[in-house]
């Protein structure tokens, strides 16, 4: 603390004495027990001021647990224990601020529905606590005795993008070379798998090029489905540190708060985008305005895509998206005169049914224009959860380990021998993706199922649906932190898992950053880290030998170094979890010492990618019109997303914070453009139904010319959203297609 | 295989099985090893290490002569992440579900008056905390100065440990600015984290902003109170001119005036305060009752008249003895008189309480004619002495200028708020209307049962109470403006809180219609008393409908929850 200077007004209360003292304080108390619960004081460790019944005796920092900006956040101990926090100063992503969600990061964590013993279904159908040893015979039990009826594949889990990596890998190491299970995925196949995919096919491998500093570096941002003041608030901070004023040009057919900010924005009538994309790759075209000798040395395919755009000119476009032709024409001049131009985007191209080849069109368009691997330019996918960059690297559900392949040969060797297992233990098949894992449900391939972290039961696409499976079969097991989620009411045992604080680990985040995660609570009752209910269900499963290594979450991550090593995302230079930490997180690829590299660094600078031929490809493919467009008996079109940034997916954190709740409307409701409303006799803050051929809600109308008419638009994080929703999927990363299907309104209340 | 620290490394029980396992895995859950593994070091001389972030927004110095410190909220940077409410919240130490800040919308259609948003419809955050008003409400209305306007600041501070609990600066704050703990019994509010500014620290809003939209800026008092008087501070927010508020919304791309807040349009029951409904009836009652009894005693009425007086001192008591029930401390309930330079509150207290004295007296005196007779002489003699009869009249009139003065005083309380239902005549002809009424109803039962003719006076009590429905349900056709905070009472009155409203016009018309019988003299005088309960009846929920369809005056809010 510097010193202090004291001002008039700031003195600090003092009792008043004597008797004369005593009267006067009777008639004007200055101080008390009430004015002291509200003192302030320096809290030493750089702080600044804390509440003084708060003051820490040491401080220490971790990434906070929600999104993937992957903020850092300086938890405030006492006695070993976290009693408050305060976003990390120094952090190179958040530089000092978080968003409500971190701030309230802990106190979530107090919430009265943790499950804190394991419960099982009982005859009458209640949750009754068991013991962990009850509980974990009759996991094993039950799931061997589908495995012995109908196959060790007809068990299958769900995942997240919310666990430590190393729980991840100890996952997908136990289930699949331990348990013989075959199938299991994320639930970032809801969020990621579209950018994975598209990076994928055109990079040769998941790697997504950027670093935040190359938000403060453009000078054309592009950001397309993404309303990153909402969603990433923090993104949105690095993009106010811009010197340069740049272009901020959105692509989002709601008047978001991002497009409120922006110098341009481009409401496109929704699924429009591949028209759109292509008309601007078109007139880059025509105008010679590209990179020619960047498209020679480092792509491929250039020629068939410039052909195959001639087709999708600017009229075409306007007509598709409703942004007039010239608007089209200015944005593609843009482009060109822009020196560092990104292009961002997030959940409205990857939950989409042709969100790969969204996202590959705007990788097109960097790379026709030679915006890669140059700071402030890029193709850059944002990601959605804390750690669904280490689901897809390392939690060996869909790929094998580190971007490797279960149907090559020589992926299984290598990985056998990192791990010392007998190779044959690795599957050489692929998992089936989320969809077909509940889809396999429906046709008696799918029996027994432990999900984890995750609430299928409310975010799955068509949700009713999924409930029915669910319920079908043999036995659901549902590993979370609280007892109440809407898929742990329907599972037949409960494991209680601890959560982000009470836990160590790593999470990766948009910009290939890990960050590490600490233990700084206690988790409540018996609730386990995942990580030590892996360790157990291994050794009740009696396969405990093959995870000897695995003896904690830091050894795990010796084990991940030692499986990246020679990838591209090779993570072997990063030491321990304390070189992590004091580097200021890890960004990979990092082969040498994490203090030693530059904190922020992007792909593909020296033009080289992971094909084979070390080339970028150009892919494309023709539009396709949404399978379920409006029509007379339900006019409307559903977008659903992000409510508020104090809400998170299915709200069973964000929903246990007093503080949070106040932030956001308790009840559903939807968005609903004046004119609509007017048609439809909908008043302003009215009830209202909200019909799909799916199922059927009632919300509150909020009447609003942020939506276009003919759309409206519902948050993702209530629960009856996705009833509504139309299960279809982008046929390459197999991601759910979110936020187009038809709906109808009707009024609920009429006027007084 | 790279170095791994090896406290991390689970020591596994020799040979223990599964079980084994088990224990040694709850037992290192609970090992806390953050501190030892990863603690930081700091510069303990260092200022504090977010400072490079803020020194920016906040002031170098101290404000001058005529100057104040003022919140400076850049809307244009402010993308609605909300992290400064539970910055505050946090760096504050606050109760679980206490916050003071708050962060609303506003809506509008596309405006292509200058800015960026190019005919496009605009949706605007807005984060607000307390507005250090130049002319704070809170401060004005207190009863126990409990609030102080630092001299040197502006800050407005509120003294935790002299508040009360009354809540009414939850009312005079116009923008929903003191928030009510139930558990401590006291308000609590924003103070601009004085003592960080006094450290050349920055509040916690202005630390936690992601995007600097928040900074302390130093303004000048009497441009504050000019551009405020002329209604400029932001729209549709309340009028500026009540209490003068400093923060500085500023935007360069412009605010077209016709955006409306998320909350627009949207009203709920308020709390409905049984203790001040009741305190307000009972003293009404009261003063009505006594003014009432006190002309007819002077037109030479009789037992019923004394009769009134007494019962309306007797009603005052109560009213009054209810009083401190709404008090979060009513142990402090003393502390009430000690605003009297500002607060009409404090007003009302020491107005109630000098009224109650000369109704005590007045009772006294319509009492001592029917004691009398079994007093000792000498006692007679000194009461004769000490309190000559002659003083009667006199008293009596005190007696009634007080309590009109003292309920004036309730009345400018909440025309005070400048919330639209409360103003003006809405408060002082209900007032006074209630006064009146039950005067005349309680007045022409207690003569009617001593055996008196009552009939005028009935009369009288019909008209005045017909008057008075009539005028309470002329409210109702408000329900069909286009926009107004009587438009959501009116509709509050006929949609959530209709039963209410109904039991309020049925028991209101049924005690017109028993005074009327009475005044016709046909029937048995029965129907005096039971109209006067009637209409005693109907005012006790025609002020719980006062209380609780009110439309507070308020910050654009969010969307609201229904």
């Amino acid at each position: 603390m510097s010193t202090v200077t004291k001002q008039p007004g700031a003195e600090s209360p003092s009792e008043k004495q004597g008797l004369l003292g005593q009267l006067l304080n009777i008639v004007h108390q200055k101080n008390g027990v009430l004015t002291r619960e509200l003192l302030r004081e320096p809290g030493r460790f750089g702080l600044g001021q804390v509440p003084s019944r708060l003051k820490p005796d040491a401080t220490t920092d971790m990434v906070c647990g929600y999104c993937s900006t992957g903020c850092s956040l300086r938890i405030h101990l006492k006695d070993g224990e976290a009693i408050n926090l305060t976003p990390t100063t120094e952090y190179p992503v958040n530089l000092g601020m978080a968003c409500p969600k971190g701030w309230e990061a802990l106190s979530v964590l107090d919430a009265d529905d943790r499950a804190t013993t394991p419960l099982l279904r009982t005859a009458t159908g209640d949750l009754a606590p068991v013991s962990w040893d009850r509980a974990m015979t009759t996991m094993r039990d039950r799931f061997q005795k589908i495995g012995r009826e109908h196959g060790p594949e007809s068990v299958a889990f769900l995942s997240t993008g919310q666990l430590v990596t190393e729980e991840m890998a100890l996952l997908g190491a136990l289930t699949k070379f331990g348990m013989g299970m075959v199938h299991g995925d994320g639930n970032t196949r809801q969020c990621m798998a579209t950018a994975a995919t598209a990076y994928k096919e055109s990079f040769g491998f998941d790697a997504p090029p950027f670093t935040y500093q190359d938000f403060e570096e453009s000078d054309v941002i592009f950001l397309v489905g993404s309303n990153l003041c909402v969603a990433h608030p923090i993104m949105w901070e690095r993009v106010c540190r811009n010197p340069h004023a740049p272009a901020i040009i959105v692509v989002d057919p709601r008047r978001t708060e991002t497009a409120m900010a922006a110098t341009l924005h481009l409401p496109i009538k929704p699924k429009s985008d591949l028209s759109f994309f292509y008309a601007l790759a078109h007139i880059l075209v025509r105008e010679g305005w590209i990179d020619r000798e960047y498209i020679e040395e480092s792509t491929d395919r250039y020629e068939e895509f410039a052909e195959f755009v001639h087709a999708y000119t600017p009229e075409r476009a306007a007509e598709a998206s409703g942004v007039p032709v010239e608007t089209i024409e200015q944005v593609a001049r843009t482009i060109h005169e822009g020196k560092r131009v990104s292009f961002w985007w997030t959940m409205g191209v990857n939950q989409n049914y042709e969100g790969t080849r969204i996202a590959q069109s705007l990788i097109n368009l960097a790379l026709m224009t030679g915006n890669l691997g140059r700071p402030g330019a890029g193709a850059n996918s944002i990601t959605g959860q804390c750690n669904a960059m280490g689901s897809r690297i390392f939690s060996n559900t869909t790929g094998l380990y580190a971007g490797r392949d279960f149907k090559n040969a020589e992926h299984r060797q290598e990985v056998a021998e990192v791990l010392d297992i007998p190779v044959e233990s690795i599957p050489t098949v692929d998992s089936w993706p989320y969809h077909q894992i509940i889809e396999g449900i429906r046709t008696g391939a799918i029996k027994g199922l432990w999900v984890i972290c995750t609430n299928t039961s409310h975010s799955w696409i068509h949700q009713e649906d999924a409930r029915e499976l669910l319920s079908k079969l043999d036995f659901l097991v549902v590993q979370d932190m609280y007892h109440t989620t809407e898929t742990a009411q329907q599972a037949d045992l409960v494991l209680p898992a601890a959560g982000w604080g009470e836990k160590e680990g790593t999470f990766i985040n948009s910009e290939r950053r890990f960050g590490v995660v600490k233990k700084v609570r206690r988790p409540p009752g018996e609730a386990l880290p995942d990580f030590s209910i892996f360790r157990l269900v291994a050794d009740y499963w009696d396969c405990g030998e093959m995870f000897q290594r695995w003896s904690s979450p830091e050894a795990a991550f010796g084990v991940m170094q030692d499986l990246s090593r020679g990838r591209p995302c090779d993570l072997t230079g990063m030491g321990d979890y304390a070189s992590i930490d004091h580097a200021g997180g890890a960004q990979w690829p990092c082969v040498e010492p994490a203090a030693e590299v530059d904190q922020q660094r992007r792909l593909f600078e020296d033009g080289r990618f992971y094909h084979e031929d070390g080339r970028a490809k150009f892919i494309w493919e023709e539009t396709r019109a949404m399978p379920e467009e409006p029509d007379k008996s339900y006019p409307y079109l559903l977008l659903t997303g992000r409510g508020a940034a104090s809400q998170w997916h299915t709200q069973t954190r964000t929903g246990k914070s007093a503080v949070l709740r106040k932030l956001y409307p308790q009840s559903i409701y939807v968005e609903v453009h004046p004119d609509d409303a007017r048609r439809e006799g909908i008043q302003q803050h009215s009830q209202v139904s909200v019909a799909s051929r799916r199922g059927k809600l009632t919300a509150t109308a909020f009447l609003t010319p942020t939506v276009q008419p003919g759309q409206v638009f519902i948050p993702m994080h209530y629960e009856a959203t996705n009833r509504l929703t139309l299960a279809h999927f982008d046929p390459y990363s197999h991601q759910p297609s979110y936020k187009d299907c038809a709906v109808k309104l009707e009024a609920l209340e009429s006027e007084l | 295989m790279t170095a791994i620290a090896a406290k991390a490394e689970l020591q596994r029980p020799e040979g223990d099985g599964p079980a084994g396992l088990l224990r040694a895995l709850l037992d290192d859950s609970r090992e806390m090893t953050a501190v030892e593994r990863f603690a930081k070091l700091h510069d303990e001389g260092a200022p504090p290490a977010q400072s490079k972030y803020y020194r920016d927004l906040i002031p170098a110095g101290l404000p001058d002569q005529g100057e104040q410190y003022a919140f400076d909220v850049d809307l244009d940077a402010c993308s609605g992440c909300k992290a400064c409410v539970s910055a505050c919240h946090h760096l504050n130490g606050l109760e679980p579900t206490e916050t003071w800040r708050n962060v609303g919308q506003l809506y509008g259609e596309g405006s292509s008056l200058g800015g960026t948003s190019g005919g496009l419809p605009v949706l605007q955050h807005v984060t607000t905390a307390c507005h250090h008003c130049v002319d704070p409400g809170c401060l004005a209305g207190c009863p126990t100065n409990a609030y102080e306007k630092d001299p040197v600041t502006g800050i407005v501070r509120h003294l935790d440990d002299q508040c009360f609990g009354c809540q009414y600066c939850t009312m005079a704050c116009p923008y929903e600015v003191p928030q009510y703990s139930k558990s401590k019994g006291i308000v609590r509010k924003c103070d601009m984290c004085h003592g960080r500014l006094a450290a050349g620290e920055a509040p916690a809003c202005v630390q936690a902003c992601p995007n600097g939209a928040i900074r302390i800026t130093v303004v000048d008092v009497a441009e504050t109170v000019a551009r405020t008087d002329r209604g400029l501070f932001l729209p549709d927010s309340p009028p500026s001119q009540l209490t003068n508020p400093t923060t500085v919304y500023r935007t360069k791309r412009g605010l077209p005036t016709n955006v409306a807040g998320a909350d627009a349009g949207f009203a709920e029951p308020q709390h409905a305060h049984a203790p001040l409904v009741a305190m307000l009836t009972l003293t009404q009652f009261s003063v009505g009752a006594v003014a009432v009894g006190s002309v007819v005693r002077w037109l030479g009425g009789g037992v019923g008249a004394d009769a009134a007086i007494v019962l309306g001192m007797l009603a005052g008591q109560a009213g009054l003895a209810v009083a401190p029930l709404h008090l979060g401390r009513p142990h402090l309930a003393f502390r009430a008189v000690l605003g009297w330079r500002h607060s009409w509150l404090s007003r009302e207290a020491i107005m109630f309480g000098v009224y109650a004295a000369f109704s005590i007296g007045a009772a006294v005196f319509a009492t001592l004619p029917y004691v009398e007779p079994w007093m000792p002489e000498f006692v007679s003699k000194l009461i004769e002495k000490l309190v000559p009869v002659a003083l009667r009249t006199p008293v009596e009139a005190l007696a009634i200028v007080a309590g009109a003065v003292a309920v004036y005083c309730s009345a400018k309380i909440y025309i005070f708020t400048g919330r639209t239902f409360w103003l003006g005549s809405r408060s002082l002809l209900k007032f006074a209307g209630t006064a009146l009424v039950l005067g005349l109803a309680a007045a022409s039962a207690t003569i009617g049962i001593a055996g008196g003719s009552a009939s005028a006076l009935a009369w009288l009590a019909v008209i005045v109470a017909g008057a008075k429905l009539a005028y309470e349900a002329s409210l109702l056709a408000h329900r069909l403006d286009h926009e107004g905070d009587l438009r959501l009472t009116a509709r509050l009155q006929l949609g959530a809180l209709k039963p209410v409203t109904v039991a309020r016009f049925a028991v209101g018309a049924a005690g017109v219609a028993s005074l009327l019988i009475a005044g016709l003299g046909v029937l048995p005088p029965l129907f005096a008393p039971l109209g006067a309960t009637a209409l005693l009846a109907g005012e006790f929920v025609e002020r719980w409908l006062y209380f609780s369809t009110v439309v507070p005056l308020r910050m654009p809010g969010g969307m609201p929850t229904r």
